[in-house]
């Protein structure tokens, strides 16, 4: 298995990853609502470190963590994890003609 | 971000169900995410036929999933098997040079994208890219272990990347989406965000966008740098190294200048300045050897003021800017590696610094280089056919390195506080004595740097058509040496402000301006013209143009003898002309007489009218030619003795140009027509939403009157800010204010309006009482409000 990129000393006890996984965990198939909570409470941790002047690569590589470990989560609790031979990677956009980094995320307010 | 789903051969239809769920999944929480499933075979062949596929591959990271799924991925896509470095480098460079070429378009100089404007994001992803492919890692910190950086341009780099990043990280927080351009919706929100604050001269938006200018112009050069050592090293690696004695100080290796050992600069300091002369004198030469580059950087504080006073210094200044070949590449590249700024000091002032506004489209020191390089057409004749009367004018110019010096020096003082023209004309003066040109030379400079915005103002303010206003421009400009150079630096400085302010409109302006103030120096200051003179001389060369056309002498005077002489000294032979001989043409019950004409001497297309005379007539004018979306740039009004008013409108499509569709020539006859039979009518508001651009800009409204010296007219000036349908609201409140609009002219800078009407009361007598201005001015404050853009002004009872 691929190994995740670590959450930032710095910004690690504000998102309080862990315990935001055990909620996300808790459901199988993910509950929605769970998992817009969990996204607004990292947006919101994210700019009050912002806010307090936390140095943006943290910011950055703490963003990009928290959205590979819920892409992960969402995908094991659909048991694709289970498929042998399927693999999930974050890349950028061109096959849907909308290139992106690999740096940021974007997130809408969910329907 | 994106994900793809990568799988070995097939995937079941069930896993397949799955799959959709959880993409579904994914976007009902909200997460703005692109998505594909594709298998190994798919990303193999799609990432050898498009260099963008392979590159995102090249990029991807494994979130999830086996191990030797990913190493299989990595296998089939590796330079071994497609892209190797070579074609890789060769084919992101090319589409870098797309991406900046699309990017560095006008519209991105004031609302760039962090990402995709040179400078930007893009460039050092561009940067790791090739070093993975090169080197199998993309960590930028390798480059300084394989000696392509070093740790003090790998710390600049880092720098520029977390500016960016913070800059898009308060960006996606303020707009609370994916959102990578620099919009003026956020642009002072983002300053206030990040911590400026407005000081004295300098808006807090201001000193935000001169900080991000400053990182992408360091990220562009260290790119600039980068890529050039990526292409000794991976394009060139195989040639022979090919090196050509310069001189003792510079060789040639491959067609790149470079330094002939590490002690140049410091041994001799003037090669500093000496290797951008090399490259005009060598036009053979393709640029610098990336290790010069660095060099030249790193020696910048040699740049001291001993080196300013060497005499060798100073020469070789003055010798780039009298070559024949490379003046503006090497001042840019000068710009570029900091050396202009560390020669000038006052140059890096200006450095980055914008203004915020919608009119300056680049930064001082980009407008700066722009209109050197507008300067330097005027002397190439491969550009002759773009303004071929400057080009003649600039053949004749003795000395044009002093020209070049009023560029650089014109907007030099700008955002210090106080008058720019004034600082700048004193600091040019005196660099022209430092560097040995004479006192009359120096004076000549420092006086168009002072001068710069004389003739502009007078062209597109005043009546250029008015004798006076003539003999006033010639008696400031003096003599018809100081008029050329003051007509070219005003060309060059108009174009280099925004690709869009300069129309045909406007070069006819000046060049009308010019051509008159030539005669008046001709003739000589003491003696101009007088009036009868001038309308003697327009008759008779009307009356040629009217008789070689049928029209004979007496129906002529008949027609003239109801004009005033105004009439004659606003208007062309050609123009009176082609009034005289429509009117005469036109039968009584035809009246109201609409003619118009797609292009003229003036730059622009002319519409004539010819009625009786109506208190709502321009108004009404001016809102029909609104309503069919044109730019109304001059108005004429005349009234005749007999009751008539004989019109001139010129106007310009919105996009600048003359109206070159006969279709709409007849278009706009028939609609002014069908309003000008029912003048009693007060013509209804144009309603257009404001452009989104317009909306970030406050911009007060003011109104000023001044006497008219001739006429009995008075002079309204109002400032305020732009918005589709002004002169129709203005037309309509003049009305209501029962002033008669004599002529106008309208000059729009970006968010802003500066129009000047010659208006009287109704009896022709000048608005002298300062009661009345007051009323007119709070009348016209009121309706051009911000919020009121809207909104129809209020019925006036006065």
């Amino acid at each position: 298995m691929p190994t995740l990129r670590p959450l930032p000393e710095s910004i690690q006890q504000r998102l309080d990853w862990e315990a935001q996984e055990q909620r996300l965990r808790a459901h199988s198939p993910p509950h929605r609502q769970t998992y817009v909570d969990t996204l607004n409470h990292v947006r919101q941790a994210l700019e009050t470190a912002f806010a307090e002047g936390c140095a943006v690569t943290d910011l950055v590589q703490a963003r990009a963590a928290t959205m590979d470990r819920l892409l992960i989560t969402a995908w094991e609790a659909m048991d694709l994890h289970r498929e042998k031979a399927l693999g999930l990677a974050a890349v950028g956009g061109v096959w849907t003609g909308r290139p992106a980094s690999g740096i940021g995320c974007g997130y809408r307010d969910p329907v | 971000m994106d994900i793809v789903i990568l799988y070995e051969n097939e995937i079941s239809p069930a896993t397949e169900e799955r799959l959709g769920a959880f993409v579904t999944f994914l976007w009902d929480i909200g997460l703005e995410l692109g998505h594909s499933v594709r298998s190994l075979e798919d990303c193999s062949r799609e990432a050898a036929a498009d260099i963008t596929v392979a590159t995102n591959l090249l990029e991807s990271r494994a979130l999830t999933g086996p191990d030797t799924l990913f190493s299989e991925l990595e296998s089939r896509i590796s330079p071994e098997r497609m892209w190797n470095s070579r074609a890789f480098f060769a084919a992101k460079l090319d589409e870098q040079e797309a991406r900046h070429q699309r990017f560095g378009e006008t519209a991105y100089r004031l609302e760039p994208n962090l990402k995709e404007s040179p400078g930007g994001l893009r460039d050092i992803q561009m940067i790791g890219w090739v070093t993975q492919r090169h080197f199998g890692s993309s960590a930028l910190a390798e480059l300084v272990a394989h000696g392509f950086l070093t740790q003090a341009e790998y710390h600049d780099l880092m720098d520029g990347q977390a500016f960016l990043w913070r800059v898009r990280f308060a960006l996606h927080m303020l707009s609370g989406r994916k959102e990578d351009r620099l919009l003026f919706d956020y642009q002072r929100r983002l300053a206030n965000l990040l911590g400026f604050s407005d000081h004295d001269h300098n808006l807090a938006v201001e000193q935000f966008m001169q900080q991000y200018f400053r990182t992408v112009m360091e990220l562009e050069r260290l790119n600039e740098m980068l890529l050039q050592h990526f292409s000794e090293a991976i394009l060139l690696d195989d040639t022979d190294d090919d090196i050509v004695p310069i001189n003792r100080r510079f060789q040639a290796r491959r067609g790149f200048l470079e330094i002939t050992h590490p002690r140049v600069f410091r041994q001799y300091p003037p090669a500093l300045l000496e290797v951008f002369l090399l490259l005009q004198q060598h036009p053979d030469l393709k640029g610098i050897r990336a290790s010069t580059i660095r060099e030249i950087r790193a020696h910048r504080g040699l740049i001291d003021d001993k080196f300013r006073q060497d005499l060798a210094c100073r020469s070789l200044f003055m010798e780039i800017l009298r070559q024949p070949h490379g003046v503006t590449h090497q001042l840019r590249r000068m710009n570029r590696y900091g050396v202009l700024a560390a020669y000038l000091p006052t140059f890096a002032l200006i450095v980055g610094r914008m203004q915020y506004d919608l009119f300056h489209v680049f930064t001082v020191d980009e407008h700066t280089l722009a209109v050197i390089r507008n300067l330097r057409r005027f002397a190439n004749s491969e550009h002759d056919h773009e303004l071929p009367e400057c080009s003649r004018i600039f053949r004749r110019i003795p000395k044009p390195e002093l020209l070049y010096l009023a560029g650089l020096f014109h907007d030099i003082a700008k955002g210090r506080g106080g008058d720019h023209s004034e600082l700048g004309a004193e600091e040019a003066r005196e660099f022209c004595l430092r560097h040995g040109l004479a006192l009359y030379d120096a004076n000549l400079v420092g006086w168009l740097v002072r001068a710069h915005l004389l003739m502009s103002l007078t062209a597109q303010r005043r009546d250029i058509s008015d004798p006076d206003v003539v003999m006033e421009f010639a008696s400031q400009v003096g003599n018809t040496m100081r008029l050329n150079y003051l007509y070219l630096l005003t060309v060059a400085d108009i174009r280099g402000t925004n690709p869009k302010l300069w129309n045909s409109w406007k070069n006819s302006l000046l060049s009308n301006l010019y051509a008159s103030t030539q005669r008046m120096l001709r003739r000589g200051l003491d003696n101009p013209p007088d009036q009868d003179e001038l309308v003697g001389e327009v008759q008779t060369h009307a009356l040629e143009l009217l008789k070689s056309r049928g029209v004979d002498e007496a129906h002529c005077f008949a027609i003239w003898n109801d004009f005033d002489v105004d009439y004659f000294l606003r208007h062309s032979a050609d123009e009176i002309a082609w009034h005289t001989r429509a009117i005469h043409e036109v039968d009584e019950e035809d009246l109201p007489l609409v003619q118009v004409r797609q292009e003229t001497a003036r730059g622009s297309t002319e519409i004539f009218l010819y009625t009786e005379d109506h208190p709502h007539l321009f108004a009404l004018t001016s809102t029909a030619l609104t309503q069919l979306g044109l730019d109304i740039v001059d108005a004429r009004i005349i009234t005749t003795s007999s009751g008539r008013t004989l019109d001139t409108f010129l106007v310009l499509e919105d996009i600048g140009q003359p109206i070159d569709n006969p279709f709409r020539v007849q278009e706009i006859g028939r609609l002014l027509k069908e309003r000008l039979k029912e003048p009693d009518r007060r013509p209804g508001m144009v309603r257009r939403s404001t452009p989104r651009q317009l909306k970030h800009f406050d911009v007060p409204t003011e109104v000023r009157f001044a006497p008219h010296t001739h006429h009995l007219r008075t002079v309204l000036n109002i400032s305020t800010a732009d918005r589709p349908g002004l002169l129709s609201r203005i037309g309509i409140i003049l009305t209501d204010c029962q002033v008669k609009v004599h002529n106008a002219k309208i000059a729009t800078a970006g968010e802003q309006a500066d129009d000047v009407f010659y208006i009287s009361n109704l009896d022709d007598t000048p608005i002298s009482d300062p009661a009345q201005q007051a009323l007119i001015a709070s009348r016209l404050t009121e309706a051009l409000e911000i919020g009121s853009a809207e909104q129809p002004p209020k019925e006036l009872a006065i």
